[in-house]
């Protein structure tokens, strides 16, 4: 009898111990990782505004706020910073009003059981699967200037009006090469989105559905009193993601127009920057300073979209 | 998938046109790849004559042509088999450890009560949410200082981020087991770590393989950060742009398509193999909310 009463007042505390051994082993790890790599590193982001690197030292030195007025006289002076920033910002009506609303069109329909829409749906699956590299030489390659097959089609198509058609270098010069950059960013991004959104459709219940055919409400009616509110927390997130990339745009003006300084962006600038090891400190400074700027009006735009139907869960 | 059947004429009609611009662009997605398929059977000769003709003999000399092809970096010369298999271990290893730390962590927050333990959670969520730019100089700045830049730990170290997508699908799985299992095995005296060894994991096997292959799939394309961090060792993906653009400067347009359709084509079998659970779990309602 008393044996047993000491066991029982043994076990309680060894197992807490145990059990907290397992939760530090367990997380040890994982949680060391985020510290240095996302702590740190954001941190040290903030330290490295503050910093210049030395050359005749040999490392980095406190240089006050020498880079932050760089970057306002930039702003203000270098036609080129302006250019890369004003880049940036177009990605985001791309992404969030041509591509978004598109994909959301495509999805209701795919869902509404168009001949081969099962085909079609993993067809649009290849731009999401298919590493970026190849997605992009594809397209460019297509409208290669002197033996892409668009050429062809565009010379028989044009010919028919003017026989001295001249196709024009699609990736040439500026703004030309910026709206291929947009039309590749469709072409890819529409299969990416149908993706998400299709997926956001099959979760709405199919009694709903039902409900609105019995009322005999057409295609438009019920994608919009049905279909777009329910699904609406996709949409924000979709959106809001558009609006990511302004900062985030960088593989494909790196790779369709590799040689053209006019495409450039933000995410694309720290990218050459760190790549060549040049400059660093600035360029901390360049996106610090934009994710300040953006990311408030990132989560303002995210609350008030979500404020416009009410979250149902489903 | 539930069928209408009785639609209006007029509805009819719309249906039909959505299917033409659906096709529209279900043609422009396959037809580059198609085409550089085509033209990778040809010589080069053939292909400059015509780009539009099919090959006058099939022959696979282009695949083989692509092998003597060599990216130089500081430590030797890769060819495309080279890059092939340090992706494939590159990957593999990179997915297998993620995966792993994402569930042991999503396992002990999800089941385990201790301090700190909401607010891992809350840091984890805003990191997945709000992408903060502009830290990628200090984050080299770190590789550099801990020695892990241009070496293959060093990149698996940046791949073992163990709180984003796959830890927030796990931890909501673990959330929603049914303790019973891993009270039963207490009380047969087992211990935390056996129960997560030989109880949870099995029983999240399947859900584990499909994160796993999504975010294979993810590293397996990756660019950014082994164009960065792995200068001396080209992956397959860092590699094929420069031996394309290699091709392209000597006019061998034949082994550049040859190039590309090789680098498609395993990730095109793990999506065949895979397709439902990809289809499935890549969105996985990871993007509700």
């Amino acid at each position: 009898m008393e044996k047993g009463i000491e066991i029982k007042k043994k076990t309680p505390l060894k197992k807490k111990t145990k059990q907290r051994i397992f939760i530090i082993l367990m997380l040890a790890y994982p949680v060391l990782q985020f510290i240095l790599f996302f702590g740190y590193v954001n941190f040290d982001t903030i330290l490295l505004t503050f910093q210049k690197f030395s050359w005749s030292e040999g490392k980095y030195i406190y240089s006050g706020f020498d880079n932050y007025g760089m970057f306002f006289d930039r702003v203000i002076n270098d036609p080129w910073t302006r250019r890369t920033i004003i880049n940036s910002l177009f990605y985001m009506p791309v992404n969030s009003l041509i591509i978004l609303p598109l994909s959301m069109a495509f999805s209701y329909f795919l869902f509404k059981k168009v001949p081969l829409s099962g085909f079609f749906r993993v067809v649009y699956f290849l731009p999401s699967i298919l590493p970026i590299v190849v997605m992009t030489m594809a397209f460019s390659f297509t409208f290669d200037s002197n033996l892409g097959p668009v050429n062809d089609i565009y010379k028989w198509f044009f010919g028919m009006f003017d026989s001295n058609v001249i196709v024009p270098s699609w990736f040439g010069s500026y703004p030309t090469n910026q709206i291929m950059i947009f039309v590749y960013g469709i072409w890819v991004g529409l299969g990416f989105n149908i993706i998400l959104m299709t997926a956001a459709i099959a979760r709405i219940p199919d009694e709903l559905m039902e409900y609105g055919q019995l009322e005999g409400i057409g295609f438009f009616r019920e994608f919009r009193t049905i279909v777009v509110p329910l699904i609406w927390p996709t949409v924000v997130t979709t959106f809001v993601l558009g609006m990511t990339s302004v900062f985030t745009a960088l593989l494909q003006p790196l790779f369709l127009t590799p040689t053209s300084p006019d495409t450039n962006t933000i995410a694309l600038a720290i990218y050459n920057s760190v790549l060549q090891n040049e400059n660093i400190a600035y360029m901390a400074t360049f996106g610090l300073i934009l994710s300040l700027i953006g990311l408030p009006i990132i989560l303002l735009t995210r609350n008030t979209l979500s404020k416009f139907y009410a979250e149902v869960d489903y | 998938m539930r069928a209408h059947r009785f639609y209006s004429t007029p509805a009819k009609v719309a249906l039909w046109i959505i299917f033409g611009l659906f096709s529209i662009y279900a043609f422009t997605l396959i037809f580059p790849f198609a085409w550089m398929l085509v033209n990778s059977f040809k010589t080069n000769q053939e292909f400059f004559t015509n780009i539009w003709a099919l090959p006058q003999s099939f022959s696979f000399r282009n695949y083989v042509n692509v092998l003597n092809y060599n990216m130089n970096t500081a430590v030797g010369s890769f060819n495309i088999a080279h890059m092939f298999l340090l992706s494939v271990v590159i990957t593999l290893a990179a997915t297998v450890i993620n995966t792993m730390l994402s569930a042991m962590a999503a396992y002990v927050i999800a089941r385990y009560k201790f301090v700190g333990r909401n607010l891992l959670y809350s840091v984890a969520l805003f990191t997945l949410i709000m992408p903060i730019v502009g830290t990628l100089p200090a984050q080299f700045r770190l590789m550099q200082n801990l020695n892990l830049y241009n070496t293959i730990p060093g990149i698996l170290v940046l791949y073992s981020g163990s709180f984003g997508f796959t830890f927030f699908i796990m931890h909501g799985y673990f959330k929603n087991i049914s303790p019973t299992y891993a009270e039963a095995a207490f009380v047969d005296g087992a211990s935390d770590f056996q129960v997560f060894m030989k109880i949870m994991l099995p029983m999240a096997k399947p859900i584990m393989i499909s994160l796993a292959i999504i975010y294979g799939i993810g590293i397996w394309n990756d660019y950014i950060t082994p164009s960065i961090y792995l200068k001396n060792y080209p992956t397959l993906a860092v590699g094929i742009r420069y031996l394309t653009q290699t091709m392209v400067s000597t006019g061998a347009y034949a082994e550049m398509f040859a190039t590309m359709i090789i680098s498609i084509i395993p990730i095109l079998g793990v999506f065949i193999a895979f397709r439902n659970t990809i289809m499935e779990n890549m969105v996985a309602g990871g993007l509700k909310g």
